[in-house]
């Protein structure tokens, strides 16, 4: 095990997951507000919050405290939705839209069950209309992904879907841009289901990405785009043979504040920590999120007497 | 205030403008029917001499491509020429990094010069032969960085040795020719796309058709995507 890697992203991982912590009061819902007046950034901001939470409980590695931490946090969110309440209202009053069962699959996973919303997920989900959402590729895979945690089986073809992806085409690896490069983490974050599944990406990803996925984090380490970054650390942990690097992880350590907070690089964070959340709670979820899949990684990896680097 | 004229040292900011103008003469030169070439008949003189004779440093072993590509003969006019800027600007001394630098672009001068039938044992402000071998085994980044720096030493003028060693590490040079493309250097995408050629030509070939349109604002581009496209499919540069 590089224990290195390991040390480092369960540090990062922790100090942002504490500042998470000390910032919940940001991610509450408003209470005095209709339903369809909640605005998305807020259930995106608690969406987000949920899936890093949920994936601290999933793989069990956290230490005493972070465990807690994490438990009460997704918990928290939970009851911010009014223990699925919420999205069942959101989904039965829009059954045309995905985000509200999207939101739900990473609390179904965790055992956050809303007999209602269940009900009504299997029967949407088995509608025509849920086989021509015309939603980009990678974002047709969410769909496919949230399903399946839901529990509902669904007749699309996943490999057609991902063949339509960017990484699917496997294109030349020079036309990568920002845009793209969100749509290579999100294909194999959902066909991985996040890292759980790595068997999920098919052979020639994997190699493709065995290529340039180095290449790419290098040249986003100096654009310190770091919730990019922090997402391609997360690729390379949710690959058959898992890709770790020492020394980007080393970068984001120490561009992390000493409170936990990842900036996003591309603004000045003010001082004031709730005004910073606006801007900066994204990169630190993403935070928790890679250094939580790094060190399970890299645990595991060890245990398997495999290993592999970049 | 006028700048006095230093003897030895090219006017300042005359160095570029002549290296990309001898690049592009190179380039040119790579046309079969444009027909011979003389380096004595497009370097300057008077005033610009000493920024022609730096040029001819700045490019290396590349100076020689026409002659050696294209089988042209090599004056002993222009031979004397080259000998005369390697002595007004001799390899560095120090550091280290750099002697071994100009170590491997000069050896590469010396084997293009032997090509074309010029023995230049003992010449002056030659720096003492450096095979490139242990700047391969660097990880990845690093290589690139002085593959690019040495790329007078890339094909046609790479050592056998060097080029079995490169073919190990064709996928390093590939995450380098990638990098650079992403960070917009083309130069260095350019130079890297030389040291690879044929040896991954799904990424290079896309790579030199796109640096062909995206780099003729830079002759030093041009003429490495020409040295490029020779080597790989034996095509001379468009007019």
């Amino acid at each position: 095990m590089d224990t290195a890697v390991a040390r480092t992203a369960r540090q990062v991982a922790e100090a942002a997951l504490s500042w998470l912590d000390g910032m919940r009061g940001s991610f509450a819902l408003p209470t005095d507000t209709p339903d369809d007046h909640v605005l998305g950034d807020a259930l995106k901001a608690l969406a987000e919050l949920t899936l890093a939470t949920a994936l601290v409980r999933r793989e069990a590695i956290a230490g005493p405290r972070s465990a807690d931490l994490a438990d009460r946090l997704l918990d928290f969110c939970w009851q911010q939705v009014g223990q699925g309440e919420l999205l069942y209202r959101l989904q039965a009053r829009t059954p045309a839209a995905t985000y509200p069962m999207e939101i739900y699959a990473p609390f179904a996973a965790a055992g956050y069950r809303h007999e209602r919303l269940d009900r009504l997920a299997a029967q949407l989900y088995g509608l025509r209309a849920y086989r021509v959402v015309e939603h980009v590729p990678n974002r047709r895979l969410a769909l496919v992904s949230a399903a399946a945690k839901i529990g509902v089986a669904v007749p699309d073809d996943l490999a057609a879907l991902t063949g339509q992806t960017w990484l699917g085409g496997t294109p030349e690896p020079w036309m990568l841009d920002p845009s793209n490069a969100y749509g290579v983490t999100h294909t194999v974050f959902h066909l991985t289901d996040w890292g759980a599944r790595p068997e999920g990406l098919p052979p020639q990803l994997q190699d493709y990405l065995h290529q340039w996925l180095p290449a790419w984090a290098e040249v986003y380490c100096e654009t310190r785009l770091w919730d990019l970054l922090l997402e391609m650390l997360m690729v390379g942990t949710c690959l058959g043979r898992p890709l770790f690097s020492r020394a980007i992880w080393e970068q984001v350590a120490a561009a992390q504040r000493a409170d936990g907070m990842m900036p996003n690089g591309m603004t000045k964070p003010p001082a004031d920590p709730h005004r910073a959340w606006r801007n900066h709670h994204h990169p630190t979820i993403v935070a928790v999120a890679a250094g939580t899949l790094t060190l399970s990684r890299a645990v595991s990896h060890a245990a398997t007497g495999a290993r592999s680097k970049t | 205030m006028p700048i006095t004229p230093t003897p030895g040292i090219p006017p300042q900011g005359t160095v570029l403008p002549t290296v990309r103008l001898l690049a592009g003469t190179l380039r040119q030169a790579l046309i079969p029917e444009n027909g011979g070439f003389r380096l004595a008949r497009v370097l300057p003189d008077g005033r610009q001499a000493d920024a022609g004779l730096a040029a001819v440093r700045v490019l290396g072993a590349d100076v020689l491509t026409p002659f050696v590509v294209n089988g042209l003969t090599l004056t002993a006019q222009d031979a004397a020429l080259i000998r005369t800027a390697v002595r007004a600007y001799p390899a560095p001394q120090a550091p280290a990094s750099e002697v071994s630098l100009w170590g491997v672009r000069d050896a590469a001068l010396v084997r293009a010069l032997a090509a074309s039938g010029v023995d230049a044992t003992g010449w002056e402000g030659l720096a003492p032969a450096e095979s490139p071998a242990r700047l391969l085994t660097l990880p990845w980044v690093a290589m690139a960085a002085e593959l690019v720096r040495m790329t007078g030493a890339a094909p046609p003028f790479a050592e056998q040795d060097v080029r079995a060693h490169l073919a190990r590490r064709h996928l390093d040079v590939g995450r380098g020719l990638v990098r650079a493309l992403l960070r917009r250097d083309l130069l260095s995408a350019a130079r890297l796309a030389r040291w690879l050629g044929p040896a991954d030509a799904r990424l290079t070939a896309p790579v030199l058709d796109y640096l062909e349109i995206a780099g003729t604002d830079d002759a030093r581009v041009t003429l490495e995507t020409a040295i490029t496209r020779r080597l790989m499919t034996g095509a001379s540069p468009e007019a």
